[in-house]
């Protein structure tokens, strides 16, 4: 399966496409389900580092980490896919509705015809119908966007980032941030009944400490951005850019905005819509006549009658 | 590649770029040393909210520290000990030594001779040094109305407050000092918690001077004990305190020695056989010992003897 099928790419739209174009289109569709699966792998992992220190069991750390890898990789799936719209298009005029095609082909008058003619044909109408939109399309690159809706995802994304990102610095240096609670557990111990040192840094008996030699996440991200200092930052705006790289390719590559994948997909929409409609026009007709003929007798009884045939 | 292609292209380029950075990162972070581990958990006791350590004293030490920086010599070094001595309170002294004083301290020791020599030179060049910190001390004995016992107690819990550091000279360096967990100190010279830390190559005899361990914080058996013998000398409170030398289960060592009447344990005790004074001995690098004199920590106790400090 290719994997731009994994975000939801129909390869079988763009058949009448030059090859090169498809070619390309499917090269970057597959780039960036390649990058969408990566970043769902970075939080399923990042997820584990998290359960692990809660739970300090492999089995329910890798559930949860899989778990939320899937949830990450959806959000973003729908994230992209709903980012690809028709702003600056000449097909959002058609696309947004549907009538306006109609009226352009003239196809409002076949209402009480379109019962004559076999489905194919219909289906033939449709067609011709979204090559002559192929040929008018036209891009203004320029078009305005939804702001709102672009910074709420990069808000979202961004969020997810950061959160994963600590998971991330946790897993690189987890053997540092054990060094540094080894070397505070003697000093705490010091203390009689020092409760970080029995709560925080003693495992319980049925559950030994796995990957980090604490309970406490609040404890290992402060020893983790003591330790890392800058360089934390450093890190975190790494994987912030890893995060925002599909993005960001979705909203400013015109090659995918505006490419032939994203006009297709609304030909593809419309012309379905346009044989739909046909075909309703058609069977509208057809079972209007069906019923005329049953001959059936529709009689309107006053309420009275109806009450008193009842009580007999 | 035209400039439609060129966006995807790059943006992918840096992706995958990242991605690899990521995973080399987390080959060679060892190497690079992005991760410090040192100090943070005297970090997290500084910011722990059931503090441990008061915050301002290392503040105040921290602040010091970068005053030792300033290398005009007509300086003076402040300096701000807080402490908590064998009656559960807790003193504070503030005193300031000249840094003419502190470098002058230094050559002396440079030119020491060997042993008790080295410690007495030490302990006759620093009184005029450490003027300022004894009247400190003289102060607060004045101020609390403290009896001598207690006084003493004060000046030795003092002494001992700091964290144990190795001071060592060019013939036994840090890198081979291993203690009896065969844990290695680390080579930053300054009092810390375990593992202690080590100062390296002071010359000639591996021992600070009185006035040097009050700037720096950082000493061993000898030092502390020098330190603290210096200190109740000049405050002549009445009994006699002298240096202690001899072997116990871990090697050689020094320790504090105090002519006292009564002394809450006898086994630990050195005569000194020409004055035919008693001097019992007292730990000066364990913090606040359970027994008043110092709790007897050593099984082996063997050929000690009285060095007489004047």
């Amino acid at each position: 399966m290719p994997l731009s099928q994994q975000i939801g790419i129909d390869k079988d739209i763009m058949q009448k496409l030059p090859a090169e174009v498809v070619q390309r289109q499917l090269f970057i569709f597959n780039g960036i389900s390649l990058m969408l699966l990566v970043i769902g792998l970075i939080s399923a992992v990042s997820a584990t580092v998290y359960s692990l220190i809660l739970f300090h069991q492999w089995f329910i750390a890798i559930g949860v980490g899989i778990f939320i890898g899937m949830v990450v990789f959806n959000l973003y799936r729908l994230f992209l896919m709903t980012g690809l719209d028709l702003k600056g298009s000449t097909l959002a005029h058609y696309h947004i509705k549907h009538e306006n095609l109609y009226k352009e082909h003239n196809l409002h008058q076949l209402e009480g015809t379109a019962y004559q003619h076999p489905d194919e044909i219909l289906k033939g109408w449709a067609q011709a119908a979204k090559d002559k939109l192929r040929d008018k399309i036209s891009i203004n690159p320029a078009a305005p966007r939804n702001a709102f809706t672009i910074a709420v995802r990069v808000f979202v994304m961004a969020l997810l980032a950061v959160i994963f990102a600590n998971g991330l610095e946790i897993l690189m240096f987890s053997q540092q941030i054990n060094l540094a609670l080894a070397e505070l557990k003697p000093i705490l111990q010091q203390q009689p009944n020092d409760w970080t040192y029995t709560h925080i840094l003693t495992p319980t008996a049925n559950e030994p400490f796995i990957l980090i030699n604490a309970n406490s996440l609040l404890l290992t991200f402060d020893t983790l951005a003591a330790g890392l200092g800058k360089w934390k930052l450093l890190l975190d705006v790494m994987v912030l850019a890893i995060y925002m790289i599909p993005l960001l390719v979705i909203y400013r590559s015109t090659e995918i905005r505006h490419g032939a994948y994203v006009q297709e997909l609304a030909l593809h929409e419309i012309s379905k819509t346009t044989y739909h409609y046909l075909i309703t026009q058609k069977y509208c007709h057809i079972f209007q006549e069906q019923i005329k003929g049953l001959k059936l007798e529709f009689r309107k009884y006053d309420h009275r009658t109806n009450k008193g045939a009842a009580a007999e | 590649m035209n400039q439609e292609k060129k966006y995807f292209n790059i943006s992918q380029l840096l992706f995958w770029a990242l991605i690899i950075l990521l995973i080399i990162l987390s080959i060679v972070k060892s190497d690079l040393g992005l991760f410090n581990e040192q100090q943070l958990s005297r970090r997290y006791l500084l910011d722990d909210s059931l503090n441990r350590i008061a915050l301002q004293e290392e503040q105040e030490r921290e602040e010091a520290e970068k005053e030792e920086d300033n290398q005009d010599p007509n300086s003076v070094i402040k300096r701000t000990w807080k402490w908590e001595s064998f009656d559960g309170k807790t003193y504070t002294l503030s005193f300031t030594i000249s840094r003419k004083a502190y470098e002058s301290a230094k050559q002396t020791r440079l030119k020491s001779p060997q042993n008790e020599g080295c410690w007495i030179n030490m302990f006759r060049h620093d009184r005029d040094g450490l003027k300022d910190m004894v009247d400190g001390y003289r102060n607060i004995i004045q101020e609390q109305k403290l009896d001598y016992r207690t006084a003493m107690q004060m000046v030795v819990s003092s002494a001992q407050n700091f964290d144990y550091t190795y001071i060592t000279n060019q013939q036994e360096p840090c890198r081979n000092i291993r203690d009896g967990n065969g844990q290695k100190p680390t080579e930053d010279c300054k009092p810390k918690p375990y593992p202690y830390g080590c100062c390296d190559n002071v010359a000639p005899w591996a021992v600070y001077s009185p006035l040097e361990y009050a700037v720096n914080g950082a000493g061993d058996c000898d030092t502390k004990s020098l330190f603290a013998m210096t200190i109740l000398k000049y405050l002549n409170m009445g009994f006699d305190a002298e240096m202690l030398m001899g072997d116990v289960e871990a090697g050689r060592h020094a320790m504090l020695g105090i002519c006292v009447p009564n002394p809450p344990h006898r086994n630990l005790s050195v005569r000194d056989m020409r004055s035919g004074k008693r001097y019992y001995a007292w730990e000066c690098t364990q913090r606040n010992n359970a027994s008043e004199l110092g709790a007897p920590v050593w099984q082996m106790f063997k050929n000690w003897e009285v060095v007489p400090i004047r």
